[in-house]
């Protein structure tokens, strides 16, 4: 473990205490990617379920942030954590977390230029400015360790531009702001039809875990199985109700190993070589 | 108080009243919306941050929600906001303290009041959001609804008051103008009016007291008209109380239009179980010449109302015990007399030309009323008068025409004569054939309408039959089918065992036929014409209210339709000669004149009943035939017959027609001597005694009619045949409308045709 890594979580554990839930009550901790509210309408109803599973009370919880996020699961916040692959690599890991469930489908990153645009291949990319999404979002490692992978440095070989979403790094590109965008698969038919700007495609990132379920802990072996049993449970309503909210599309729950994290663990450590989690914070957002 | 004070009082308590209630219900209404605004800006306020206060209590992070707190503090009436975990702590309070400590409690008399709303997510209660608003929002409320209501209150009241006042003077404006008049008016003054306008009862009041004052204006108009008249009156009698009964003439004439009647109102009393009626006063002082007082009294009630069927003079010693109603006894035995007339065999009526003084020395007052008391039991008079004014009228107009006819008759008699000899003559032209015939044509049509006038003026010779009057209507119905539009139902009753009456049939159906036209007409648009027979007994009840018409049994003819009816006033006049509601040229109104004359010459009568829009129905009551087989119709001869070999004296007064007659007769190859009036042609008698027929002229000059002509020679020539001519049968030939046994009449104008058959009727008469 990287000093810099020990040094997070130990502020985290001063910054944030233990979260306030009923005796003998376990948080469920969400990856903030909706509003609070909606957070809670999703998983509201599958907490309920895994708790009537286990017989223990679960709480909602998120966070105003990503970091807030990954800094309260570095600080025991939560007994059971909803994250990407890229904050189990990173941070749930180091605390002891274990997989449990992951969604069906793998996380893929895509870059896209101009249909008409001179860009054929990442290595046309040197020197070029590039959008993506924030950065510690897991399209945004995966496009970066893509470069890495093809001998680019993504912080000193092109021009990073990061932006608040992904739409909006494909604004970018629209705009003629930036020669590429890096993204999500998706964002490419939703560009083409719903924008009716042609875009093109030009490089694929490999396939990694997107998002899973960890148990922390303090949860124990039976519990853990009870609760595997309950998400990988299709005929489950409440777990067919939470899918249905989420709406990401991104398949049902299927059973999460080490095995299947070792290779976001693997891209993590790539780019933490390269400074990434330390002193290479996105600079410059819009 | 005055009557405009009160009324004043009343509309302001009762408009104080409605603005205290109405001021209250607004008042109540305000406050309401005003707390309900407060809710609803509380409720808006916590449910704001119970959204807000849900997403803190997920990410349990509170310090944007602690700023929220604060500016919801600083911007609205909440005074303290504060957030409630799921462990029951206190994680954000705008009063710091409060952090970490159990919910505070808040006293009944806190300034605020407190609000707490459960914050509640999918997976269940997250905690709970508490906001203490300030009172003074509510208090704020009441102020303002408080204020409100004292604003209204001031200005109804002042509306009120206004209101009050000049309603007050509006209405009582109009009472004090209405009083003022009725005070005016009982001072006497006849003049004064309340011109009140308006709809109101006021209004209503002042229009109903200003036709008292002019009814009050009139009465005593009239009142001092009457006391004018009775004091002229009086003078009079006085003046001339030495004339006799040559002085009674004016005094009747002003006694009469004293009362403002066209005959004498009548007082009614009994002598020797009959009944009678006075008409009149004298004053006994006058000296009584019978022989006068007898020809004033026919003439006066006789001619004037042609009522009279009996006129008796009778003596005071008839009327001994008789006193006037109220009259009191007389001093002494004063004469009376007077004349007594009788009216259809029952009513009598008595005209003291001779009496006592006591009714004038009764003073006005007493006078009037003593004769108010006699016309009271005499209600029925007026209705009868009303009869007897039009069967007057009728009289007079019938007199007319039978007076008009009478002339053209001799007139159309010489043209048609002359005419039927100019047409005779060799040698004319067509076209003069053709002119003459237009002419003759026209002379037929003028006969006819004299004919008619005749029959209404009751002056036509009738033909009466006994008739079964069933057999002669529907011998008539396909004629008077086929007269009718197809639009008309013509439906005929008849009554089984129907007696036969008394009529000429030729009149009849005349009648009938004029009814069943005049239905037509009445029913342009289609409709149901009905006519029935039935035997009918006219009582004396009904008779009584009717003129000239006996009790007896009859046979009832009535004509009923559906059509458009008459009002009123067309029946008023619907018997008149010459009255017609059809279009110029549609109608000559001699119609129903015609009927109503042939029904008067035959003893019947006629009634007409009819209502706008439903129809009319006209009864004709024809006596009973008291000789149900007797038949007088005659066959008419079919050509004309001649000469043979007879001879004719001929008495015209009318040297025209005198000719004209010779002439025709010649033509009819009789040999004839003329005379202008009855002693010139007994001078011819005399010197030819030779004749076979005498024909003449009922009406003649010289004092000797034609009647007396026949009868003074028919004594001397017994052979000698006489036939009559005349154009208006008012003579002494015809009695009751009928010629007297074995007469021939030969009506005027006539054609040679209706000469000739005459000529040989009378000729081959039996001998008188």
């Amino acid at each position: 473990m990287k000093t810099t890594q020990l040094v997070f979580l130990l502020i985290s554990s001063v910054l944030f205490p233990p979260s306030t839930t009923a005796e003998n009550g376990l948080v469920f901790g969400v990856l903030p990617f909706s509003t609070p509210s909606k957070i809670e309408k999703s998983f509201g109803i599958l907490a309920n379920e895994l708790a009537l599973a286990i017989n223990r009370p679960i709480a909602v919880r998120t966070r105003s942030s990503y970091e807030k996020f990954r800094l309260a699961l570095g600080s025991d916040q939560y007994d059971i954590a909803f994250m990407n692959s890229f904050d189990y690599a990173n941070t749930a890991r180091l605390k002891g977390f274990s997989p449990l469930v992951m969604f069906e489908q793998k996380l893929l990153g895509v870059f896209i230029t101009a249909t008409d645009g001179p860009i054929k291949s990442l290595q046309d990319l040197r020197g070029q400015k590039v959008a993506m999404a924030p950065a510690n979002a897991a399209y945004t490692l995966l496009a970066k360790q893509a470069l890495l992978s093809q001998g680019i440095n993504p912080y000193t070989d092109l021009q990073l531009v990061y932006a608040r979403t992904h739409q909006s790094a494909i604004q970018k590109l629209i705009l003629g702001e930036v020669a590429a965008t890096a993204t999500m698969l998706s964002m490419v038919s939703v560009t083409n039809n719903h924008l009716r700007r042609q875009v093109r495609p030009f490089f694929y990132t490999e396939p990694v875990v997107s998002l899973l379920i960890a148990t922390a802990p303090t949860i124990v072996e039976g519990e853990r199985q009870l609760l595997l049993s309950l998400l990988t449970d299709a005929d489950n309503v409440a777990v067919s109700l939470f899918h249905e909210q989420f709406g990401y599309g991104l398949g049902g729950f299927i059973p999460a190993t080490d095995k299947d994290l070792s290779p976001i663990v693997g891209i993590w450590q790539d780019l933490v070589a390269e400074g990434e989690g330390c002193c290479r914070q996105d600079t410059e957002l819009h | 108080m005055q009557a405009r004070h009160r009324i004043a009082l009343t509309i302001f308590v009762t408009l104080l009243a409605m603005v205290g209630l109405i001021l209250w219900q607004t008042t109540q209404t305000s406050l309401e919306v005003a707390l309900e605004q407060v809710e609803r800006t509380d409720n808006a306020l916590i449910g704001a941050a119970s959204h807000l206060a849900l997403n803190h209590l997920i990410t349990e992070e509170y310090e944007d929600f602690q700023s929220f707190s604060e500016n919801l503090v600083a911007n609205s009436h909440a005074t303290l906001v504060f957030l409630v975990d799921g462990t029951g702590e206190i994680v954000s309070a705008t009063d710091l303290s409060l952090l970490n400590q159990p919910v505070p409690r808040i006293s009944t008399n806190s300034p605020s009041h407190r609000h707490m709303q459960e914050v509640k997510g999918a997976s269940g209660p997250l905690g709970f959001l508490y906001i203490d608003f300030s009172n003074q929002a509510i208090k704020d409320a009441y102020d303002t609804a408080f204020k409100r209501s004292i604003g209204i209150a001031v200005v109804g009241i002042f509306v009120v008051i206004i209101l009050s006042i000049g309603f007050g003077n509006l209405m009582s404006r109009r009472l004090e103008k209405f009083s003022r008049a009725v005070h005016q008016f009982a001072t006497g003054d006849l003049s004064v009016r309340a011109d009140i306008p308006g709809n109101d009862e006021i209004a209503s009041m002042s229009r109903v007291f200003n036709n008292t004052v002019e009814q009050t204006g009139a009465l005593i108009s009239n009142l001092e008209r009457r006391e004018k008249g009775m004091r002229e009156l009086y003078t009079n009698v006085a003046a001339n109380s030495d004339r006799a009964l040559l002085a009674s003439t004016p005094f009747l004439e002003s006694f009469a239009k004293f009362f403002n009647a066209s005959h004498a109102y009548l007082l009614q009393f009994q002598v020797g179980g009959e009944e009678y009626q006075v008409v009149d006063y004298l004053p006994q002082s006058l000296k009584i010449d019978t022989e006068r007082a007898f020809p004033v009294a026919d003439a006066l009630f006789t001619s004037g109302s042609g009522l009279a069927e009996e006129v008796l003079f009778i003596t005071g010693s008839q009327l001994n015990g008789f006193r006037f109603p109220g009259e009191p006894q007389p001093a002494e035995n004063l004469p009376r007399f007077g004349v007594r007339f009788t009216v259809d065999k029952k009513r009598h009526y008595l005209m003291l030309v001779a009496g006592t003084t006591r009714a004038l020395e009764l003073g006005d007052e007493e006078f009037v009323r003593l004769l108010g008391q006699g016309l009271s039991g005499l209600l029925r008079r007026t209705e009868l008068e009303q009869y007897l004014s039009q069967a007057q009228k009728m009289e007079a107009v019938g007199q007319l025409t039978g007076g008009i006819a009478h002339d053209f008759n001799n007139l159309l008699a010489v043209i048609m004569g002359n005419l039927e000899l100019a047409t005779m003559q060799p040698g004319l032209s067509d076209k003069v054939i053709h002119y003459l015939a237009n002419v003759q044509t026209a002379a037929d049509r003028a006969a006819a309408l004299i004919q008619r006038l005749l029959a209404f003026s009751r002056k036509q010779v009738l033909k009466p039959d006994s008739i079964h009057l069933g057999e002669l209507v529907r011998g008539m119905v396909d004629m008077l089918q086929r007269s009718l539009a197809e639009t008309i139902e013509l439906e005929f009753i008849d009554a089984a065992g129907l007696w036969k009456c008394e009529a000429d049939p030729g009149q009849v159906e005349n009648a009938v036929l004029n009814l069943a036209i005049n239905a037509r007409d009445a029913m342009p648009n289609g409709g149901k014409l009905t006519i029935e027979t039935a035997n009918i007994r006219l009582d004396e009840d009904y008779t009584a209210e009717q003129v000239d018409v006996p009790a007896g049994q009859y046979v009832l003819l009535a004509v009923t339709d559906t059509g458009m009816g008459m009002g009123k006033k067309v029946l008023d006049q619907v018997f008149d000669p010459f009255f017609t509601t059809k279009n110029v040229g549609k109608g000559s109104g001699l119609g129903l004149s015609m009927v109503f004359g042939f029904v008067k010459q035959s003893r019947g009568h006629i009634s007409i009943y009819s209502e706008v829009g439903q129809g009319t129905t006209v009864r004709i009551y024809l006596p009973k035939s008291k000789n149900s087989e007797r038949s007088n119709r005659q066959q008419q001869a079919k050509e004309n017959p001649m000469s043979q070999g007879e001879s004719i004296l001929v008495v015209e007064d009318n040297e025209e027609l005198l000719k004209m007659t010779v002439a025709l007769l010649t033509e009819l190859n009789y040999s004839t001597r003329s005379a202008s009036d009855a002693s010139q042609a007994i001078e011819v008698l005399n010197t030819s005694p030779d004749f076979n027929l005498l024909l003449t002229d009922v009406v003649l000059p010289g004092g000797k009619g034609g009647r007396e002509l026949a009868d003074e020679v028919s004594a001397r020539y017994p052979d000698l045949k006489v036939l009559y001519m005349s154009g208006y049968t008012e003579n002494a030939i015809i009695h009751h409308d009928r010629l007297d046994e074995g007469v021939v009449l030969l009506n005027k104008p006539f054609r040679k045709d209706q000469l000739a058959a005459k000529v040989r009727e009378a000729l081959n008469a039996p001998g008188s």
